[in-house]
């Protein structure tokens, strides 16, 4: 296998991480029943909702 | 509180802020910068077309030919290799807008690594754009990184091992085009990008190349011209000429080490017939001990705490209360070139390549770079270009 | 271009004149070296080569390489970090290569030049001090630009230690101090 389809194969299962983390986070967002948790969780989604659309 | 109303709020906020950056990031990788061609241009073509490795990428840089259709020589000038180094496009551009050949053929490149200019460095809040005053209004560009945007270009490899010498080099490096020569057809995004220019270089049968740079004042490599040791020669008389009749400040001469590779003063030289060089002028926003880095910064070139280490000796750079400004960074680049061209027709008259239309230093700082950069919206349609 | 070769040639002559009085003749054909690999040898050589002086240069010159037609040795003092990489070697070695190449030289009669040719951007370490100092120790004559004695440094040493000292606008008219 060549450099770049690893690499591609490596960015695809990092977004897939991404994704989970995301889904995580967000999950804990709704579960929580803590404020200061609820609003942490908040500020955490933020990278990782630009990261999935690709804007940063 | 109510825990209900604190979570939408906090979504709310999330969105807000979310919303704003992703539009701000967007707009920062999305603009396109407006180039209007010289009456002497002969064609654009695109980097894939010189090699399909890059072609349809971010990197499918714009490849502007300007070719008097007199037999001579020809010269690739090479801009935006590090896009957090703004000077290195503009002069490239000043060359694009301008430029009338009357013997031999001169190809331009105003932003080679385009991906490095679509973000920019973590943690150092450079501004996003850059604008130029003009006649006609304010010109803007993207300010970019040294490396290209991971975005493009991602994972990094924990060591990247240059090809082809195999040597060891920091990982972020897989990003930076200039470690990257000569590159390779099957590399990462920057390997595939120097493949398709040095394909170019060969193709169009390139006898001097050009590397547009700028550098801290706290780097010992500053406000020099590095050098292939095929152009010894005529880098040595270009640095003599210049510090003597144009430059207050002079402008050096360094060899390329045999030994540090990627680097394009070295490879282009040693994989093609073309002598390669590298021009660096200081750019006091890139050292490390600057003060608030924002766009006045960067085109004014003045920052005290820079002045401060030059007060103690400790830049390879003067600086005064005047700065580094942009006008006069840029037209050290663009007369490094005018010189090295005519140090070049004298010592290789068969290849000699004849250009008209460029302004002189004094005109560039009396008159201020935007003085010779022209209106997209004026300008004819075919020679309004996109980089 | 011919303009200001003209005004070179005045600035030159002003220069050389106004040092004249201790300074031996200069005399061709001149071998040229490097103590640091910095480009100065490169540019003397082409600077007289544009004066129509018959000036070699070899930044790897040796002892064994000092022979010939050739009536002046010049050695450029101020290391380059890049070039001493690129040519393989480091400061001591140079200072070494050089010693015996001016040793060589003063053996075979010749007059030695110790020269700064490409100013205060040479003069910023150690390494360029040492390189300096071994090559202005043996040197006839000390042969500087403006930019290089910006403090007095030079000037200061061809006092201290008697030698001439020739001081010239820029490495551009090098060529005419030489014809």
């Amino acid at each position: 296998m060549d450099s770049v389809t690893l690499s591609t194969v490596v960015m695809v299962l990092y977004y897939c991480i991404n994704a989970f983390f995301l889904v995580a986070i967000v999950a804990g967002f709704f579960r929580t029943r803590n404020a200061q948790e609820a609003v942490l969780y908040g500020i955490m989604m933020v990278p990782f909702v630009l990261r999935m659309l690709r804007l940063k | 509180m109510n825990l209900k109303f604190v979570k939408i709020m906090t979504l709310l906020a999330v969105i807000a802020s979310t919303g704003v950056a992703g539009k701000l990031f967007h707009e920062h990788r999305s603009f396109r910068e407006p180039v209007v061609a010289g009456e002497g241009l002969s064609s654009v073509k695109k980097l894939g077309d010189y090699s399909k490795s890059v072609a349809g990428t971010i990197n499918d840089a714009n490849v502007y030919i300007f070719d008097s259709g007199v037999p001579g020589g020809a010269i690739l000038i090479i801009g935006g290799t590090h896009a957090e180094e703004p000077a290195a496009n503009v002069s490239a551009q000043v060359f694009t807008e301008n430029l009338r050949v009357t013997q031999g053929r001169v190809i331009v490149i105003n932003r080679i690594n385009t991906s490095a200019s679509t973000c920019t460095r973590l943690g150092e809040a450079y501004p996003r754009f850059f604008h130029v005053k003009t006649p006609w209004g304010t010109k803007k560009w993207r300010m970019g990184d040294r490396t290209a945007n991971p975005l493009d270009s991602w994972p990094d490899p924990e060591v990247y091992i240059h090809y082809p010498s195999g040597q060891n080099l920091a990982y972020m490096d897989v990003r930076n085009l200039n470690r990257n020569w000569p590159g390779r057809p099957d590399g990462m995004l920057t390997e595939r990008t120097t493949f398709a220019a040095m394909e170019l270089i060969r193709a169009e049968k390139a006898d001097l190349t050009m590397d547009f740079h700028e550098a801290e004042l706290e780097y010992p490599v500053e406000n020099t011209i590095v050098t292939h040791q095929r152009g010894n020669e005529v880098a040595a008389m270009t640095s003599m000429m210049l510090t003597s009749q144009t430059f207050d400040v002079p402008i050096g001469m360094e060899f390329s080490p045999t030994a540090l590779h990627g680097l394009s003063h070295r490879e282009i030289g040693d994989h093609s017939d073309a002598v390669s060089y590298l021009a660096e002028v200081a750019e006091p926003m890139l050292d490390r001990i600057r003060g608030i880095t924002d766009e006045e910064l960067l085109m004014s070139g003045r920052d005290r705490f820079v002045m401060k280490a030059g007060e103690h000796k400790l830049l390879y750079a003067p600086i005064d209360e005047k700065g580094w400004p942009a006008d006069k960074r840029i037209a050290r680049h663009v007369t490094t070139v005018m010189t090295l061209l005519q140090v070049h027709n004298m010592l290789h008259p068969d290849r000699a390549i004849l250009v008209e239309g460029i302004p002189s230093y004094a005109e560039m700082i009396e008159k201020g770079v935007g003085a010779f950069l022209h209106d997209p919206s004026a300008a004819p349609k075919g020679r309004v270009f996109y980089d | 271009m011919k303009k200001a070769a003209i005004a070179l040639l005045f600035v030159a002559a002003l220069a050389v004149s106004a040092f004249a009085a201790d300074v031996p003749k200069l005399e061709g054909p001149y071998i040229v070296t490097t103590c640091g690999q910095s480009p100065g040898a490169v540019m003397i050589g082409m600077s007289a080569k544009q004066a129509g002086v018959k000036a070699d240069y070899n930044n790897k010159l040796t002892a064994d390489d000092v022979k010939g037609d050739y009536k002046t040795l010049i050695v450029t003092s101020g290391t380059s970090m890049k070039g001493m990489g690129a040519a393989g070697t480091n400061v001591d070695a140079e200072i070494d290569r050089c010693s015996k190449a001016i040793a060589a030289a003063k053996k075979a009669g010749m007059t030695v030049i110790g020269a700064h040719v490409e100013g205060m951007a040479r003069r910023t370490d150690s390494s360029d001090a040492a390189s300096i100092e071994a090559v202005m120790k043996d040197a006839d004559v000390v042969l500087v630009v403006i930019d290089s004695d910006n403090d007095g440094f030079f000037t200061k040493y061809a006092e201290t230690h008697k030698k001439p000292l020739i001081k010239i606008k820029d490495a551009l008219a090098i060529g005419q101090v030489l014809k």
